[in-house]
């Protein structure tokens, strides 16, 4: 497939994390906006590292997109990724409460983790295709993702997918207009790495 | 990287597979195969955990520099139990505050400041405090430190000086064997109750008492114990135990020092030993008597 490509000179790599309970459709919103497909159960052929180059208001960047899918109980091994990420989906399902009060607790390790007072993040409310079974209303989210100070979008993997892409867009936004607090350290320059 | 993501899809995996077996034998061999995933992924998680425990203690152990008149420094290298592979010491929380230090020059309270203030940064690991003062970026120097069970703390309200977010901060044996009484102002009022939580020991209820491991009492068995439930510790007269639960019933729960095994045991069967934990709880008791008519230090300076 050739289309007008991105330009191919050193392009910024944008790291997101997606958390949030097991079960809440991480991995679906994650397929869903790499291979535009819906999955229902996991499957094995799934990738586990998904990088793409992407256009955000007219700007390239290269999307490195973390799924945590299996890590939900494992705090020592999320916290790795945590330390990674520049930017955090917190994802919660419209139709389990608990993994609604559950966000706080993944916005507190991730402070916790960044040892900052603020990150970029965007609260998600993903399956809202499930009218009947929801338990979190719109306002109740958006009175979340206030207290967080993040913003809040519903999402929902399923076809048609609603807000997939513009979740993942907006992430994007937010950490370019986040006000980085320390200069990055310098990269390690090649000459000064020996290999023994 | 990769390895650790993927090790935790495998349970996902084969929950999926579950979900399309039918009954049977295949059903049930899977869903072992499940339970072993499982403990597997927890064991990497706890091995992520350890090894990160102990790449912190490894860069601490040469960032804090003890000198020579802090009597014994608390060793900082990271060192494993035998019996387990886990840290023997750990990073709980670290962090910044600030002591007011009352001016002792009585001459000059006039005006101005009564107190001055020392930027300082505190290290708690999971069995000791170290006071510190920061040098430069990853340089620390010590200053003080005391065992986490010869600690207390209560917020304050900052007395005279007015600070915010303060706690009254008592080491009740430093390392030259002092009490010491700090006030110190933590940067926000989050920060003062999570180092108030982080230093208290775990709360206890009538029914129940309960010790965190670095302040536990000490039992000796008196007589010989055989189990009745599966759950109970057999005893041997001499055994020594760590005490980590104490029913009003008279249980205890605990960990047998020679080989680690923990259980049940009638509290009635040992008796206590003298340990770390009762002298520090004889050092507590003391304090807080002292406490009830003004502040400890002010009562030394009268006697």
């Amino acid at each position: 497939m050739t289309r007008p490509g991105p330009p191919n000179e050193n392009l910024p790599t944008v790291k997101l994390v997606v958390v949030g309970d097991g079960g809440v459709g991480k991995s679906a919103l994650t397929i869903q906006f790499f291979q535009k497909l819906f999955v229902t159960d996991y499957d094995p052929t799934i990738e586990d590292s998904y990088i793409q180059h992407t256009e955000v208001d007219g700007q390239w960047c290269i999307l490195d997109v973390l799924d945590t899918a299996g890590q939900e109980e494992f705090s020592a091994m999320r916290e790795q990724y945590m330390r990674k990420g520049d930017g955090f989906l917190l994802v919660f399902s419209v139709a389990d409460r608990q993994s609604f009060d559950n966000v706080r607790h993944f916005h507190t390790q991730i402070l916790r983790v960044k040892d900052r007072d603020t990150y970029p993040m965007l609260v998600v409310g993903n399956k809202v295709d499930l009218v009947g079974a929801r338990a979190v209303s719109a306002e109740q989210g958006r009175a979340l993702a206030r207290a967080l100070h993040a913003p809040y979008l519903e999402t929902s993997a399923k076809e048609p997918p609603l807000n997939v892409d513009a979740a993942f867009h907006e992430l994007v936004r937010i950490i370019r207009t986040h006000p980085q607090q320390e200069v990055k350290k310098p990269r390690m320059k090649c000459h000064t790495c020996s290999i023994l | 990287m990769l390895p650790m993501q993927r090790v935790t899809r495998l349970p996902l995996l084969l929950d999926a597979v579950l979900r399309h077996l039918p009954d049977g034998r295949e059903r049930r061999d899977c869903a072992q195969a499940l339970r072993t995933l499982h403990q597997i992924v927890s064991q990497c998680n706890e091995g992520a955990r350890n090894t990160e425990r102990a790449e912190e203690m490894w860069r601490l152990s040469r960032a804090i520099e003890f000198p020579p008149h802090v009597r014994a420094p608390p060793a900082l290298g990271p060192a494993l139990r035998r019996r387990d592979r886990t840290l023997v010491r750990y990073l709980v929380r670290s962090g910044e505050m600030t002591q007011l230090v009352w001016k002792t020059d009585e001459l000059k309270l006039t005006f101005g400041k009564k107190f001055h203030k020392v930027p300082l940064h505190l290290f708690l690991f999971n069995d000791v405090l170290v006071i510190t003062k920061k040098k430069s970026e990853d340089s620390y120097i010590a200053v003080d430190h005391c065992a986490r069970s010869l600690l207390e703390v209560c917020s304050s309200d900052g007395g005279a000086a007015q600070a915010k977010h303060a706690l009254l901060l008592t080491l009740l044996e430093n390392h030259e064997g002092r009490t010491v009484e700090m006030l110190m102002s933590c940067p926000s009022d989050t920060d003062a109750s999570r180092w108030t939580e982080a230093v208290s020991p775990p709360p206890s209820d009538a029914a129940e008492a309960v010790y965190a491991g670095w302040d536990c009492p000490q039992q000796r068995a008196l007589f010989d114990y055989a189990p009745v439930q599966p759950d109970e510790l057999p005893l041997s007269e001499g055994d020594v135990l760590n005490v980590t639960r104490k029913t009003a019933e008279g249980w205890y729960y605990g960990e047998r020092l020679r080989d680690g095994e923990t259980g049940w045991f009638p509290g009635s069967y040992t008796v206590e030993v003298a340990s770390p934990h009762v002298r520090a709880r004889n050092l507590r008791q003391r304090y807080r008597l002292l406490a009830l008519s003004g502040t400890y230090l002010g009562q030394k300076r009268r006697t």
